[in-house]
């Protein structure tokens, strides 16, 4: 019977991983702007990186925040279309973009970085200490 | 015995011409009354790896993108992938590939490519 518990937390652990491609991630809503706005996750020892898509926002337009373990990024791709110009094709989506980022583990809300460059923002968030590797040194008699 | 041998380096050419995942970035070409404008969406591409060329009337666009993230960070989730942005547009003969202007500025790189000046309108005046 254990061996059909197993199956059954993989099963539902592979449905969530489909549902968040489906519905973008961590059950996360999107604005209906449009812009995808992709976001991929990182860990390491002692912090979390989000890394977030965004080729053309305003630098200034960008606001984060962070409430609990979840992330809050808004912010906006201007249209680079004068009026009036004779449009060929349009693949690109501007507008206001928002996307939420549920953080794995407990963070430390003070140490929060954000940084743009090249069209990708980078936000760095530390770790609370209690979710942080810790060596403990084991003294032998 | 010599068969199986060739197949294993052609395969390894192969391989090793594909090792990173290309994608096509977006793109919005508009026309305005100088030429045509071309935006493309290349996140993460440095100036240092972007290339931008025209060969027998197609342009061609390639750039490789990279996150700056410490070494010690492991992926846990992720949307898109680090690769490389390639795309080529076959260019009407009415533009002028030589005076083509590029700028890469946040992950968005804008081609403006005039009309020749035999093709641009001109108006003329009836008297």
């Amino acid at each position: 019977m254990n061996f059909n518990l197993f199956n059954l937390l993989r099963d539902l652990s592979e449905m969530k991983g489909e549902m968040n491609r489906l519905f973008g991630s961590f059950g996360s809503m999107r604005d209906r702007s449009g812009v995808s706005a992709a976001v991929n996750l990182y860990e390491s020892p002692e912090q979390y990186f989000v890394v977030m898509q965004a080729p053309g926002a305003g630098k200034d337009r960008f606001e984060v925040s962070l409430k609990g373990q979840s992330l809050v990024v808004k912010g906006e791709v201007p249209s680079s279309m004068p009026e009036g110009a004779d449009l060929h094709r349009c693949e690109r989506s501007c507008g206001e973009f928002q996307r939420f980022v549920e953080l794995p583990g407990l963070v430390n809300p003070s140490k929060v970085d954000a940084s743009f460059r090249d069209g990708l923002l980078t936000i760095s968030v530390d770790k609370a200490e209690e979710q942080k590797p810790k060596q403990i040194k084991v003294q032998i008699a | 015995m010599d068969a199986p041998k060739k197949k294993e380096v052609e395969r390894a050419e192969v391989e090793r011409t594909v090792d990173k995942p290309h994608f096509s970035p977006y793109v919005e070409i508009y026309e305005s009354g100088d030429g045509l404008h071309l935006s493309a969406e290349m996140p993460g591409v440095a100036k240092e790896s972007l290339e931008v060329s025209v060969d027998k009337g197609i342009l061609s666009i390639r750039g490789e993108s990279r996150l700056s993230l410490p070494e010690s960070a492991k992926p846990i989730y992720s949307e898109f992938e680090e690769g490389v942005f390639y795309r080529a547009f076959d260019l009407a003969e009415d533009l002028d590939p030589e005076k083509i202007e590029a700028k890469l500025e946040n992950g968005m790189l804008t081609l403006a490519i005039p009309k020749s000046e035999r093709a641009r309108s001109r108006k003329i005046e009836i008297r």
